[in-house]
């Protein structure tokens, strides 16, 4: 599988999916008009990918701010770490979230209470 | 903003066509049928999931909106925080004339009181003061600008207009509120042992200004700037204690519904002729007839009495000068 390395934009994060170091990586704001037409790569990029079990995945997820739509796609790639986890898959995920931000850190929670897989809630310091 | 958020959705699009399919199949097994179901219920579960996560993810961020909107409301006036937040008033830099009725306020002596008082004791003091004030600003429908210390900048007619009568008569009976409540809060201060009894001056003056967003593209100020802003803080700076000191334009807008004492000239800084000012009384009781007038030429009589203004010193003396003619 090739890696696929997108920039940030003002309104759409910076995506790093390397399948050498098995890290996926989704970084900074997500606000695009149509969260599902510039997700859809990444999308395909991710089931193709979490197909081969034996892996050892990490995923780093640093969004600082996003829309209802870019929250609807985060809530299928956990759908799909979750599958990962369920089928034995050996996955573990970072969340960052903003330091002493009470508010961020009610939003990691809301998105992976739901979830069983292991995940960490890391705090970071706004630059 | 729209958007086609189908693509988001390419899933449940996805499991849906796929239902409808088994549906129309005539010759079913229920072998088939359970596969199917177990992919239906497994979709509908993690839809559930999904929905109770951006459901909660939408109400936590609208919390958090209120929160912020709410903040903020506190650092901009009520009207400048509506026009912004309806998004009818645009973010850069533009500015426009508009006759406005401008407030100017400061506390007489302030500096010198501060300079005895602890830091802790003069922001009470101050946040008190500016409470009271503030919730009279807001009660007129006042444009708050700014403070500054103890000093009050307000404006009437931007960013909604009603008339340049109505917009000077509720800066001036605003002005007359804020009076009043000085005494409310003289007796406060005095008994939480503040000595000085303190009082307001203020001038107000009505004329063209420039309105608008001021500053840079990154961080701007909507206030106003002008010859009557001026004009405002000379007056006020004129004023005695609990005085009340308006342009002659003012005035002129409301002359019928306020009662002054006769006009004084002032030779103000900034100002290269003497400007006319008036020193506001009251409003004028509408429902009391003030003004006795008897115009009889033929009989040697042409009288006009304004009893709002006359004393009755003076009128008594008049009497005995009449009784001693008479007699």
């Amino acid at each position: 599988m090739k890696p696929l390395k997108i920039s940030k934009t003002r309104s759409t994060p910076e995506i790093n999916l390397d399948p050498v170091n098995n890290l996926i990586q989704i970084m900074g704001e997500s606000y695009p008009e149509n969260a599902g037409i510039f997700y859809h790569e990444v999308m395909n990029w991710l089931t193709e990918y979490f197909k081969d079990k034996n892996r050892k995945i990490t995923v780093e997820l640093k969004i600082t701010y996003l829309n209802t739509s870019s929250s609807k796609i985060v809530t299928e790639i956990l759908e799909m770490i979750q599958d990962f986890h369920n089928n034995n898959g050996n996955i573990f995920l970072n969340w960052y979230y903003e330091e002493d931000d009470e508010d961020s850190l009610d939003n990691g929670e809301i998105f992976l209470e739901e979830h069983t897989f292991p995940y960490k809630l890391v705090p970071f310091l706004d630059e | 903003m729209k958007s086609n958020i189908d693509a988001e959705f390419q899933n449940e699009i996805k499991v849906i066509k796929e239902a409808k399919k088994v549906l129309e199949t005539e010759k079913i097994s229920i072998k088939f049928l359970l596969e199917k179901y177990q992919i239906l219920l497994k979709s509908y579960q993690r839809l559930f999931r999904q929905t109770k996560t951006l459901t909660k993810v939408s109400d936590n961020q609208q919390h958090r909106l209120k929160i912020i909107m709410e903040r903020l409301g506190k650092y901009v006036s009520y009207q400048l925080f509506k026009k912004i937040t309806q998004g009818k008033e645009k973010v850069e830099l533009v500015t426009k004339r508009k006759k406005l009725t401008v407030f100017f306020s400061d506390i007489k002596d302030f500096s010198y009181i501060s300079s005895h008082m602890e830091g802790e004791a003069l922001a009470t003091f101050l946040n008190s003061y500016l409470e009271e004030m503030t919730k009279i600003v807001i009660k007129w429908g006042g444009n708050l600008d700014k403070y500054w210390g103890d000093a009050i900048l307000a404006f009437f007619g931007d960013p909604d207009f009603t008339s340049d009568e109505d917009h000077a008569f509720r800066c001036v009976s605003m002005a007359i509120e804020m009076r009043e409540k000085m005494k409310d809060l003289q007796k406060l201060w005095f008994e939480h042992g503040y000595q000085e009894p303190l009082q307001i001056r203020i001038g107000i003056a009505t004329g063209f200004c420039t309105v608008g967003n001021f500053g840079s593209s990154e961080r701007m100020d909507y206030t106003i700037i002008g010859n009557p802003v001026n004009f405002a803080a000379r007056l006020e700076s004129s004023a005695e204690a609990d005085e009340i000191l308006i342009s002659h334009e003012t005035w002129g807008l409301i002359k019928n519904k306020i009662i002054c004492e006769p006009y004084i000239s002032l030779s103000l800084k900034g100002f290269h002729q003497e400007m006319i000012a008036h020193k506001v009384l009251r409003i004028k009781d509408s429902s009391k007839n003030d003004i006795l007038e008897i115009d009889a030429p033929d009989n040697g009589i042409k009288l006009k009495i304004d009893f709002s203004i006359a004393k009755n010193e003076v009128l008594r003396n008049i009497i005995k000068e009449i009784n001693k003619k008479i007699n």
